[in-house]
């Protein structure tokens, strides 16, 4: 090979080709999204302001702290130490807090105007939108981390630094800073009017500022006391396994909510909401049978706690779960459009087992119910063994079993049916009004906005009727009746706590009836609706039959006749 | 290259945005799709650049449907939206840049395409200008820049003239006659009727989401209207003409200019060759015969009531 060959055109002669061939080629590599962001990052004057601003106040008071002598409020530990925490909490603040905020406005800018529509007109998955503005935020904390680490490395030099602890602090960082940059592109990617995304914008400042405000106090204490890792390894572990599971599902709930309606946009979330949480469960149980003999390892028990509050939190995580879904499926779409049924699996065997993870209205109904059903299943499996499992779990440690409001055996499984039969009246009486307002006017209210207006419309009417009736001195059981209707066993069943002490027996026995009445009335047009719709769902004949004949007469235009 | 819009329609509710709407165009014409507010053009548009799906029928490009097969689809059109870029911090090029990696346009061939779609559109002197900063005239052009960076054989763009100074109009009509005489077939809609007329090779209008004309301009111009104006210079004698010609059938009004009379007609193409036909039978010494086209807004207001879906 000649060396006029080996030389790039137009480029510096001493370098050979194939560097710059792989140069091109790294260049491809990366998610254009993650290109695009930092390159609007490096442009725009946000990233950079707040780049030089976290510099120049880390360097005043690491200066400050060394130069005078101040750390006394913290003289009790050593200047490495002291430094490291001054910069951890500073890099917890811009990680936790203003990262987020900057990659959810992006997003939310973005979303407001047509420049996501034009995203979706090329061969970009939403799932590579969603993860490419993950990662672009991500690479921008990283940056964070590097503009860090020469202090930190000064704060190994004036000893003292516990390493261990430092490192454990980071990779926390690390981890928290993935699952709040999800949640806020989560919130930035709510299809919800703006004074709405307003609220939702200032709850997700208050989770920030709870979650930095809960990771600077855990950095001190975890400096401040005897922490001691191979004992108090629980709550890093801990917060690593939530920050993991708020991640994944947020990442799945961003992706349907991005994805363009007419796409089978609901069967990552679905199948996220059905196995994930049971995936999960099922890891912790069979890691506690894994570790339960493992008695001579310290802080054991701490962790076992923590399994044992995970394995008994399952019911109440399908309660939300299963809520969720009927929320999901009174608003989903009621009918399916080409793209979904492009994607039906031909078996008829496959074609049932998929059913209730599509997109869809008559889907979304069956995974409600199962997800129902499984909630039952598990209520009633915890109320009968929860205590053995719990005994089984902690007797080989010495501990005693946790006595947590999460214990199913205290709730009571009649509240929870109760409260689903509630849900599922006041979910179908939304679905209909739903169908009914969209054939009548061209844009309605979300199905879970009627449900909530429903639900909020009811408790309210019957909370004022209870404040009229206990002012003109009406007998507390005429009272107590009036809430059959209000969704009060669903409080009950969400906090664990008995709302509603007088009159219980009564309350209920009238509010079953009144559910035995009316949902059957609901259940049997939406039943008939279904078996309608379920016979829609199959795939269209094979792609060759798509194909029209060619025509001789090409590019003539011409107008439909008689099909006005 | 032929793409076909098949009995597309379009319900939101008992709103009926688009009802039964059926064309057909291909390469080397542009198709104006014209309609007052609320007669569905936009939604139709999004149909068709698979950003919506039809209530039913379809939209197919040489048989293929892009309701069925979206991801085929968008390989073959190109979309130019009613709203002009807004990205933030990020130049001309790093914008075409990145819908060039998103189209899966990889090395030296991006590097090509992007380079050469600029040089195309007059977007070079601008490549390392902020969007942001750009006039609307030059955000279209970056908008029509990107929605070319695939090569794609159909164009749909809506509203593309919308708030343009009279020169980015222009400069627009000629990119567009451009891609036309180059192979692209073209879907444009606008209000400017009077500019629209004067790229198009075809219109397709719309009211309350139906179809109430279509096919060729010079045939939809020629067909739509019930008066037509004729302009006829003759030999000489024209004070005895003008009672000789009012008293032919059809004619509703003569007027006299210099030598020549403009004569209104009730009718079409029929009643012409019937009017000319009488004055050569009289022997009136026809030197020029001239039927005055309509404009497409004349059309257009005479096929259209004015009703939103």
């Amino acid at each position: 090979m000649s060396t006029a060959e080996r030389v790039a055109p137009g480029q510096r002669g001493w370098l050979p080709r194939w560097i710059f061939r792989w140069g091109e080629r790294l260049a491809d590599w990366p998610n254009p999204i993650v290109v695009k962001e930092l390159r609007q990052a490096v442009r725009g004057w946000t990233a950079l302001a707040l780049f030089v601003l976290y510099l120049v106040v880390q360097l005043l008071v690491v200066g400050m702290m060394l130069m005078s002598s101040a750390g006394d409020l913290l003289s009790e530990r050593p200047m490495g130490n002291q430094v490291f925490l001054a910069v951890q909490i500073q890099l917890v603040v811009v990680i936790m807090g203003l990262l987020p905020i900057y990659a959810g406005v992006r997003l939310f800018l973005e979303r407001s105007d047509v420049n996501l529509d034009l995203m979706f007109i090329t061969p970009l998955r939403p799932v590579w939108i969603v993860l490419g503005k993950l990662l672009a935020a991500l690479v921008l904390g990283l940056l964070f981390f590097s503009v860090s680490a020469p202090v930190m490395t000064m704060a190994y030099f004036l000893r003292g630094l516990d390493l261990i602890k430092a490192a454990i602090l980071l990779g926390l960082d690390l981890v928290l800073m993935v699952a709040a940059v999800q949640v806020a592109l989560f919130v930035a990617a709510l299809p919800v009017p703006r004074p709405l995304a307003a609220i939702f914008g200032i709850l997700l400042l208050l989770g920030l500022f709870i979650s930095v405000m809960g990771m600077a106090i855990y950095s001190v204490s975890m400096f401040d006391s005897l922490w001691r890792p191979d004992e108090d390894w629980v709550t890093p572990v801990m917060i690593v396994l939530s920050a993991l599971f708020v991640t994944l599902f947020t990442f799945t709930a961003t992706h349907a909510l991005l994805s363009p309606p007419p796409s089978n946009r609901l069967l990552f979330f679905k199948l996220m909401l059905a196995f994930g949480p049971v995936t999960f469960w099922v890891l912790l149980v069979t890691i506690g049978w894994l570790v339960i003999d493992m008695s001579n390892v310290v802080g054991l028990s701490n962790f076992l706690y923590f399994l044992e509050f995970c394995v008994l939190g399952l019911p109440k995580t399908l309660t939300l779960i299963s809520w969720l879904a009927w929320a999901m499926a009174v608003s989903e779409r009621l009918q399916w459009g080409p793209r979904i049924l492009n994607q039906v699996p031909r078996p008829r065997w496959l074609r049932i087992l998929v059913f209730p993870f599509y997109t869809g209205a008559a889907n979304g109904l069956v995974f409600a119910l199962l997800l129902t059903a499984l909630r039952w299943l598990a209520f009633g499996t915890f109320t009968f063994v929860g205590d053995v499992f719990s005994h089984a779990l902690l007797h080989s440690v010495g501990g005693h079993p946790n006595r947590s409001s999460l214990r199913p055996s205290e709730l009571g499984l009649k509240t929870e049916v109760l409260a689903d039969l509630y849900l599922i009246t006041y979910s179908l009486m939304a679905f209909h009004l739903r169908r009914y307002l969209e054939q009548q006017r061209s844009k309605t209210l979300p199905g879970w906005v009627l449900l909530l207006v429903l639900l909020g419309l009811v408790s309210f009417v019957q909370v004022l009727f209870a404040i009229v009736g206990s002012l003109l001195e009406v007998r507390d059981e005429l009272i107590a009746l009036l809430f059959t209707l209000a969704p009060v066993p669903m409080l009950e069943s969400l906090v664990g706590v008995e709302l509603l002490s007088t009159n219980r027996d009564m309350v209920s026995a009238v509010s079953f009836v009144i559910l035995l009445v009316a949902l059957p009335l609901l259940a049997v047009p939406t039943l008939i609706w279904w078996l309608k719709q379920v016979r829609l769902f199959r795939p269209p004949p094979p792609k060759s039959a798509m194909l029209t004949e060619e025509r001789g007469e090409s590019l003539a235009m011409v107008q439909a006749e008689g099909k006005q | 290259m032929q793409l076909e819009v098949v009995e597309l329609r379009r319900y939101f509710g008992n709103v009926k945005a688009v009802d039964n709407v059926s064309f057909t165009f291909g390469t080397h014409q542009i198709i104006g799709l014209v309609g007052p507010n609320g007669a569905g053009k936009t939604t139709m548009m999004r149909i068709i650049a698979t950003l919506d799906e039809p209530t039913a029928g379809d939209v197919r490009i040489d048989g293929v449907s892009v309701v069925q097969y979206p991801e085929q689809g968008r390989r073959l059109i190109g979309f130019v939206p009613d709203s002009l870029p807004s990205h933030r911090d990020i130049t001309v090029h790093e914008y075409l840049d990145f819908f060039a990696r998103a189209c899966g346009l990889r090395g030296q061939l991006r590097k090509r395409v992007v380079e050469g779609i600029e040089e195309f559109t007059n977007l070079t002197n601008l490549r390392e200008k902020s969007i942001h900063a750009l006039s609307k005239g030059m955000k279209q052009r970056v908008s029509v820049a990107r929605a070319l960076l695939h090569d794609p054989p159909v164009l749909v763009l809506d509203e593309p003239a919308a708030g343009l100074d009279p020169r980015a109009r222009i400069e627009l009509r000629e990119l567009l006659r451009t891609l036309c005489d180059r192979g692209k077939a073209i879907l444009v809609s606008s209000h400017i009727l009077s500019e629209l007329e004067q790229m198009i090779t075809g219109v397709v209008i719309l009211e309350r989401g139906k179809l109430v004309r279509a096919g060729h301009l010079q045939e939809v111009l020629r067909g739509s209207l019930t008066q037509r104006i004729v302009r006829i210079r003759l030999l000489d004698n024209l004070d005895g003409a003008v009672e000789k010609v009012m008293c032919l059938p059809h004619v509703e009004a003569v007027t006299r200019a210099d030598q020549t009379l403009r004569v209104k007609i009730q009718g079409g193409d029929a009643e012409c060759a019937s009017l000319l036909a009488e004055l050569i039978r009289l022997g009136l010494g026809v030197v020029e015969f001239h039927v005055e086209s309509a404009a497409l807004e004349q059309v257009f207001l005479a096929v259209t009531k004015g009703e939103v879906a």
